[in-house]
């Protein structure tokens, strides 16, 4: 227990430095133009502006609002399990085809709880890749290559 | 409006929506809504997001009416689960529980699924029929918008739906308009430049809406919820048709709870940022306010169940109407709607209505026929659904992660994509740590570039001078309002602020 939403403030100070190079970023590369003809960098400038004082604003009520506030609890295991699955599936898609990558991808994710033995995961992944096969290929008729080898 | 018109718009819309692809993308939508409605985890959020990649490949027409029979067919199958179980299938149904599962547990259960899909029913009906016939008088007026009027609602439309229902109004805005900047990505429309694209090709086109709303949607709830959701055990409890039977009191009893909940829902589903959950709420609250006999509510009152879920199935349907004919979406789903025109080639607004008169009438008569096959297939599925029930989340996940991947990949067969569903997913999962909203980062999304295009033409149409947007009176009302309820919503913020500083100091 801590007496600051800090929280907020982290959030609020992401946001900001997030608005201000987005701002910065659109001012030094694209041309602002007039008001009367804007171009490119114009509306981005300000919208990046207008986040970072958004985000400011939410750090100044985190200070100046006190009460009790919880750390939160970050499930870094399940979200490092999933994020891996996905990184497995986008890594083979191109390079063994769909219906590799979609198993590989399966048994992965499924540890994540770890509830299923391993015979489990593999009959799962087998289902729901040719799930994938029957909706994507033979329903919607889709140009997306089943089996590939690319190293 | 003349009878001529009416029938004449019923008959292009009837002409539509009975097409044999568009009655098996109905069919499919409201199948799959009752099926996810049922799946506590799974709400028609994550469900239209999930099936955004399959709208790519199919017809505009048919593409919406899927995701619209998901969004309404959810709201029948929420109250399922919430009196069947007591465990809200969705958000929108949390309320049906209080009084739901008490009938069920008095044996009752078969009545009040009953009630609850006869009163769905007559509240979607309403709800289409206030479509039908406002839509078109809404259009009238809105076809004299200029860009000034249109920048001025999409600032009303994006500050109402992200404070209102948000706990904190300025991290909502905030979202926003981050949302806003993340949309601005990719090419420039008036004058070719790439915009933040950092050499990526997979950014000319802007980021890609399906990776953002899968990663916030559906990998951020997956990982949320694998430790969290638990095992819903259905304690069997046959229903029979004879159960289903209400006594002549239930029937008398639920009438105006019915129409009340109509309105209330209506009413709330125009209004952005409100939409089924609050309308729900409020028809609950209003029930027991009304009722001679308040003390039976949480014990299985009929009317606590039947009227929040005729509130929600009405507010399912008139959300639609902001959407389809001004162009102003008041939720993510609709946001999401918005985004499969623009992904047609369509451009949201009230030309739409005029000049694509088959896609618009045609999705208000699915409406319909949706409501008819949920009326008729609702209750006869319900063994179905309490097998459903039995699957076990274990198994689910890794079938929502897997959706994701291929779909998101399907789009453009491109992996690119797929790796910005893992940096928006990161994104997610710490906007939801840090409780920073993630439905107003998609509606700034979809709704940023339109923004822009408007800003700048409203800007080149008075030269320059940005008081156009207070000298116009019509602008300058709608930003009156907008103002006024940014105040108002960080005026009650700051009120329970101070509230929670009073009783903690009471208490200590």
């Amino acid at each position: 227990m801590h007496s600051r939403a800090y929280r907020d403030i982290l959030g609020g100070a992401v946001l900001t430095v997030g608005g201000l190079l987005y701002g910065i970023y659109a001012y030094t590369h694209y041309e602002l133009g007039t008001m009367s003809a804007m171009d490119s960098g114009m509306f981005p400038m300000w919208v990046g502006y207008i986040l970072a004082g958004l985000g400011a604003l939410i750090i100044v009520m985190a200070l100046v609002n006190k009460g009790e506030y919880a750390w939160p609890v970050i499930e870094w295991r399940t979200l490092a399990t999933v994020l891996a699955s996905v990184a497995i599936f986008a890594f083979c898609v191109r390079r063994t085809g769909v219906i590799p990558a979609i198993i590989l991808q399966v048994i992965f994710v499924s540890f994540a709880d770890n509830k299923l033995s391993m015979l489990k995961k593999v009959i799962l992944a087998c289902v729901l890749a040719f799930l994938a096969y029957l909706i994507f290929k033979v329903g919607l008729g889709l140009p997306i290559h089943l089996f590939d080898w690319q190293f | 409006m003349e009878i001529s018109s009416i029938i004449a718009n019923v008959s292009i819309g009837l002409s539509t929506a009975l097409s044999l692809t568009n009655l098996f993308y109905c069919f499919l939508g409201v199948f799959l809504g009752m099926l996810i409605g049922v799946v506590p985890g799974i709400g028609a959020l994550v469900a239209v997001s999930l099936l955004l990649p399959v709208t790519f490949h199919i017809d505009a027409t048919a593409a919406l009416i899927m995701l619209a029979g998901i969004y309404y067919g959810s709201a029948y199958g929420g109250s399922t689960a919430a009196i069947l179980l007591n465990v809200p299938g969705t958000p929108s149904s949390a309320v049906a529980c209080l009084d739901g599962y008490p009938m069920a547990q008095q044996g009752r259960a078969g009545v009040a699924l009953l009630m609850t899909t006869v009163g769905s029913f007559i509240a979607g009906s309403i709800g289409i029929l206030l479509m039908m016939f406002f839509s078109p008088i809404l259009v009238a007026y809105a076809l004299k918008f200029g860009p000034t009027e249109y920048f001025s609602l999409m600032v009303l439309g994006l500050v109402a739906a992200s404070t209102i229902a948000s706990g904190s109004p300025v991290k909502g805005v905030a979202m926003v308009v981050l949302g806003v900047a993340l949309g601005l990505v990719g090419t420039d429309i008036y004058t070719a430049t790439l915009r933040y694209d950092f050499g990526f090709p997979g950014l000319y086109d802007g980021i890609s809406l399906v990776a953002i709303a899968m990663a916030l949607f559906g990998v951020t709830e997956v990982v949320f919820s694998v430790r969290s959701v638990g095992e819903a055990r259905f304690k069997g409890q046959n229903i029979r048709m004879r159960d289903m039977i209400p006594t002549r009191d239930d029937v008398r009893r639920s009438v105006f709870p019915i129409l009340r909940g109509s309105a209330i829902g209506s009413f709330f589903g125009v209004l952005p940022g409100t939409g089924g959950l609050i309308a729900s709420f409020m028809a609950y609250a209003v029930e027991k306010r009304v009722s001679k006999t308040p003390q039976r509510f949480g014990h299985g009152a009929i009317e606590g169940v039947v009227s929040p879920e005729s509130a929600n199935n009405a507010a399912d349907q008139t959300a639609f109407i902001p959407t389809m004919t001004l162009g102003i979406p008041g939720s993510v789903v609709m946001a999401i709607m918005l985004s499969v025109l623009i992904v047609h080639g369509l451009v949201p607004g009230p030309k739409l209505m005029v000049e694509h008169a088959d896609l618009f009438w045609g999705l208000v008569m699915s409406f319909w026929i949706g409501n008819l096959i949920l009326l008729v297939l609702n209750i006869p599925l319900i063994g179905l659904w309490v097998k459903v029930l039995a699957v076990p989340y274990h198994l689910l996940y890794p079938a929502i992660i897997m959706f994701v991947c291929i779909g998101v990949y399907s789009v453009h067969n491109s992996a690119f994509d797929v790796w910005l569903v893992l940096v928006f997913s990161v994104a997610g999962y710490f906007m939801r740590v840090l409780e920073f909203p993630a439905a107003p980062l998609l509606l700034g999304l979809v709704l940023g570039p339109i923004m822009e295009e408007e800003f700048r033409r409203a800007m080149i149409l008075s030269h320059g001078d940005l008081s156009t947007f207070v000298h116009h009176p019509i602008s300058g009302t709608i930003l009156a309002m907008t103002l006024a309820l940014l105040m108002w919503a960080i005026w009650s913020g700051f009120r329970r602020s101070l509230q929670r500083r009073a009783t903690e100091v009471t208490a200590s």
